[in-house]
């Protein structure tokens, strides 16, 4: 029986909208945490492997990821130890297509300044594959440099 | 009346009884082993039993099981008010449709007799089950219409809980496929096949870098988080003008996997299950989808379950689950587009910016998928979205965005602002070899075909049809997207998805055709539901196979014929992507195989809700009589049934010879001449599992030759053969110029993949001038064996020919 002449107000069920909404944001915001690390993923996903002394053969690659994070957040610079110690590590390393970490060092010593041992390094890269050398040197990261080094043009 | 009378009273229809020999007859004859054979012209077949009382009893129990069934069938229709004698009368002649199956023994035993194909035996021997389940479907709806009040008028049904709980029972599922995945992969190595490595390789770059210059990642090979460090893969890429290398693939679903990607390289986990789990919400998502879907067309929720389950279950959703193909994105993505498109009232702007938003970004998964985002917006258009501006505007400025971002983006990378078909796999999109072999092997083929592996896909397509017909602008435009997928995908020349079964161009397609199911299941007859129980049965096992030998799904393997004793799915459906040499044959195979498909389809929108036993006796008879009679063309056409090329069916077939309980007889049908001796033994040409310096020799391809002078190892293994308990008979033939007493050669059998050896010997250059025979018994099943072959080096020698033989029983 209707007791009164007015009409019930319209009442909302459930979970307030803005709840929703903040779980959301709230959600999408844990989701892209590690994304939001940006570069410092690289030098983050690097250290797990380290840490975990991951396949020893290959040791070679989280610790060239280190020292390229580094070298991009240091500007370029690197210690000369941190180098040699590639060095060695690259010269020791018996795994497939060297070509790809030879170019990789030469550019992290392009960055920190010693021509020298860039060229040196380039010329590792080029003696172990040519045409990977040729193609791979086509990329923006050697455009402060090509001149310098006399790298084909792109 | 007495309690006595009601409990027998359906017995006494003489139909009950002869239904029970049926039955009886069929499960009698079940057990035993079927060999068949051909030598020149000529077959046999030899049918080896088990003790005689073992057949009997069975066919005894069944019929008693059926008896039991029919008494208390009668007692049920008594109980929802139909009177006695038309009760008895009713549900006696209800099992009617099951003198089909008399047409299985029968199948089994005249062929051989007379001379005809073998094919209505392989079929019978190998699919009696799904003909029982039919024709125990069909008793089922007999009984239930002979009680026609029963049928309820359906109600419509809306439980908000649902969709939630259907979301996460597919979630659980995909990531139970994950487990298996994981499992197998530690097992025989990682698993990862076509572009997989190249969408993660975009995701990785997105995730460290938030770029999609992939140049740095390839000097640091961080692939090396989801490959072999050894393995070097360039991102199937390109250089543009500014200096970047960018992948030919679309960033979308890197986009989207990327943030789970990155959870597990900051976990320190591999980042590739991670990146596993965004592709698992997707395809929830799509399940969800159908199911919201079919119920908004059905207005029930029981059609629209089966949808969901169709599309979760069957493959190829089963498996794209967890592949990283922007397949299963792509998916999600369209349907959700058309849902919200189809529930948005003209001007609900939220809606239709977020349909807008789904539909824009699908050429970024693929631009192929432009097809479907241009459907979505006619689809808009059709809609009546038209009359609002602001709804209008909602939707498409999405998509102009989209499309003038795509523009852009490929101009950049190729000058044009559409992709040319160079960057395709074989450089062509249409297939130079016709279009029949994509159109049908998408359906029929035996190594990628949808239907092979996911029958129900038939009754999804039927059910389309029932949508059309009783709701003509949703069936019209579900047909339309699914078919779109489909032509797109035929008439490409990789019409076949370069890897993994079935055809991973079809992902897109599967929530449109699922809906199909939801609406066969509502307005279909009761015949409808009758195929999609066998097809779903079907479908089931396919999977559940696939899952079981999930290393074969990265390969161009007939998965599905590693099970069987006849070669069914090897040599009578079409092998498009394995016989190119014979196109002829295998479009000859694909029409016949069609033309099932289609009388299949014509019968799924035929039929009443009336209680016919005898319209249902005379479909089930002809439905046997159709597929034995697409058997026998096939076999005619193709191999045949009889032509096993595949080790794992004669396996199959030991293995049957193992369980049957020794004692029994043996029947010959067909020549006498002709023995099985065939199949007893299994060929294991050296040169398919040559290793090392080993070579094809010149005096035969399946021979191999090994020179002297080479460091002593192992030439010849990897059959990695699972035989069951019985005794077997090793040969190897050999050849050398060595005749000395100086030890030349070693020949082993080893179990799980070489970390047990079973027996061994050791041959001087003499022992090689006769073939070297190794018998040895196996108590249990045995995995991974190996026959392996070893020199010392001291001499040139060549292997001609290894097998190995089961001997009796």
């Amino acid at each position: 029986m209707q007791l009164s002449s007015f009409q019930p107000l319209p009442r909302r069920q459930g979970i307030p909208p803005w709840v929703i909404w903040v779980g959301v944001v709230l959600l999408g915001l844990i989701l892209l945490w590690p994304t939001m690390q940006g570069r410092e993923l690289r030098r983050m996903a690097a250290q797990h492997r380290v840490d975990a002394n991951w396949r020893p053969d290959y040791r070679l690659l989280p610790l060239l990821g280190l020292a390229h994070q580094q070298s991009v957040a240091q500007g370029g610079k690197l210690s000369p130890g941190q180098r040699d110690g590639l060095w060695a590590e690259l010269e020791a390393y018996k795994g497939s297509y060297p070509v790809f970490f030879w170019l990789e060092l030469a550019w992290l010593e392009a960055r920190a300044g010693d021509d020298g041992r860039a060229r040196r390094a380039l010329k590792r890269a080029e003696a172990d594959n040519p045409r990977l050398y040729l193609a791979m040197t086509k990329t923006r990261l050697w455009d402060p440099w090509r001149e310098r080094f006399g790298l084909p043009p792109r | 009346m007495s309690i006595g009378k009601i409990n027998s009273g359906g017995l006494g229809h003489p139909v009950a009884w002869a239904a029970g020999l049926a039955w009886a007859l069929l499960a009698a004859t079940r057990w035993a082993v079927v060999m068949a054979t051909q030598e020149g012209g000529q077959c046999a077949v030899i049918w080896r039993w088990p003790p005689w009382w073992i057949p009997v009893l069975i066919g005894v129990a069944m019929w008693a099981v059926q008896l039991l069934a029919a008494s208390w069938q009668q007692g049920w229709l008594v109980r929802q008010g139909v009177e006695r004698p038309r009760a008895r009368r009713m549900a006696g002649l209800a099992w009617l449709p099951s003198l089909a199956l008399l047409l299985v023994p029968l199948a089994e035993f005249l062929p051989p007799v007379f001379g005809g194909s073998l094919a209505p035996l392989a079929l019978s021997r190998e699919a009696w089950p799904l003909a029982a389940l039919a024709v125990a479907g069909a008793v089922f709806i007999q009984t239930r219409l002979a009680a026609p009040d029963l049928i309820r008028k359906r109600e419509e049904q809306h439980h908000p809980w649902l969709a939630p709980v259907v979301f996460f029972l597919a979630l659980a599922l995909f990531a139970g496929v994950g487990a298996r995945l994981t499992q197998e992969s530690n097992r025989v190595g990682k698993f990862m096949g076509g572009d997989e490595p190249q969408y993660l390789f975009n995701a990785h770059s997105l995730a460290v870098d938030h770029d999609l210059d992939l140049a740095e990642n390839i000097f640091l090979r961080e692939s090396s988080y989801y490959l072999d460090p050894a393995k070097v893969i360039g991102g199937h890429g390109g250089w543009t003008k500014d200096g970047k290398w960018i992948s030919k693939h679309r960033p979308g679903l890197p986009a989207l996997m990327a943030p789970f990607y990155a959870w597990g390289l900051y976990l320190g986990q591999g980042p590739r299950k991670t990146a596993t789990v965004a592709l698992w919400l997707l395809a929830a998502w799509m399940v969800t989808e159908v199911f919201w879907l079919g119920r908004l067309f059905t207005k029930r929720e029981g059609p629209a379950l089966l949808g969901a389950a169709g599309a979760a279950v069957a493959m190829p959703g089963l498996i794209y689950s967890n592949l990283a193909f922007p397949e299963i994105a792509a998916a999600a993505f369209a349907v959700s587009a058309f849902r919200l498109l189809r529930s948005a009232s003209p001007g609900q702007w939220g809606l239709l910016l977020l349909a807008g938003l789904l539909t824009a970004y699908l050429a970024w998964f693929h631009e192929r998928f432009v097809i479907l985002a241009l459907l979505l917006g006619l689809y808009c258009l059709a809609r009546g979205h038209w009359r609002s501006l602001k709804g209008l505007a909602a939707f498409y400025l999405p998509c102009m965005v989209s499309a003038w971002l795509l523009i852009t983006y490929f101009m950049w990378l190729y000058g044009q602002p559409f992709p040319g078909q160079e960057i395709h796999a074989q450089g062509v999109y249409l297939n130079p070899r016709g279009f029949w072999e994509g159109l049908s092997g998408i359906w029929v083929d035996a190594g990628e075909g949808m239907l092979t592996y996911g029958a129900i896909w038939l009754a999804a397509v039927a059910g389309l049809v029932w949508l059309l017909r009783r709701r003509p602008g949703d069936g019209f435009w579900c047909l339309a997207m699914a078919g779109a997928v489909y032509v797109i995908a035929g008439l490409f020349a990789d019409w076949f998805g370069g890897i993994n079964p079935p055809s991973r161009y079809m992902v897109a397609a599967v929530p449109f055709m699922a809906v199909g199911l939801a609406a066969g299941a509502h307005w279909g007859p009761p015949r409808f539901m009758l195929f999609a129980a066998v097809l779903g049965a079907l479908s089931l096992a396919a999977a559940a196979w696939v899952m079981h030998y999930p290393s074969a799904v990265y390969g161009h393997k007939l998965v599905l014929g590693q099970g069987l004793q006849f070669p069914l799915i090897d040599n009578l459906l079409p092998a498009f992507i394995f016989n190119y040499k014979t196109p002829q044959v295998n479009a000859s195979l694909a029409r016949i195989w069609m033309l099932l498909a289609g009388a299949a389809l014509v019968a799924m929108n035929l039929g009443a809700q009336r209680y016919g036993p005898g319209r249902s006796l005379a479909g089930m008879a002809l439905t046997l009589v159709l597929v034995a009679t697409a058997g026998i063309a096939a076999d005619r056409i193709g191999a045949g049934v009889l032509t096993y090329a595949n080790p794992a069916q004669r396996v199959v077939l030991w293995n049957r010879l193992s369980d049957l309980p020794p004692g029994g007889g043996a029947w010959r049908l067909g020549a006498g001449t002709v023995e099985p001796k065939a199949l007893m033994n299994l060929p294991l040409p050296p040169s398919r599992y040559q290793h090392g310096g080993a070579k094809s020799a010149a005096e035969s391809s399946q021979a191999l030759s090994i020179a002297a002078g080479v460091k002593p190892q192992l030439f010849v293994w990897g059959q990695y053969l699972a035989l069951p308990p019985g005794r077997y008979r090793a040969t190897a033939r050999l050849a050398s110029p060595y005749q000395g007493p100086e030890q030349a050669v070693w020949l082993d059998l080893s179990e799980n993949k070489g970390k047990s050896v079973l027996l061994g010997r050791k041959l001087s250059g003499a022992q090689l001038q006769e073939p070297v025979v190794l018998e040895f018994q196996l108590d249990r099943w045995a995995t991974n064996l190996e026959f392996r072959v070893g020199t010392t080096g001291l001499a040139p020698l060549t292997v001609q020919s290894m097998s190995i033989t089961r001997l009796e029983p």
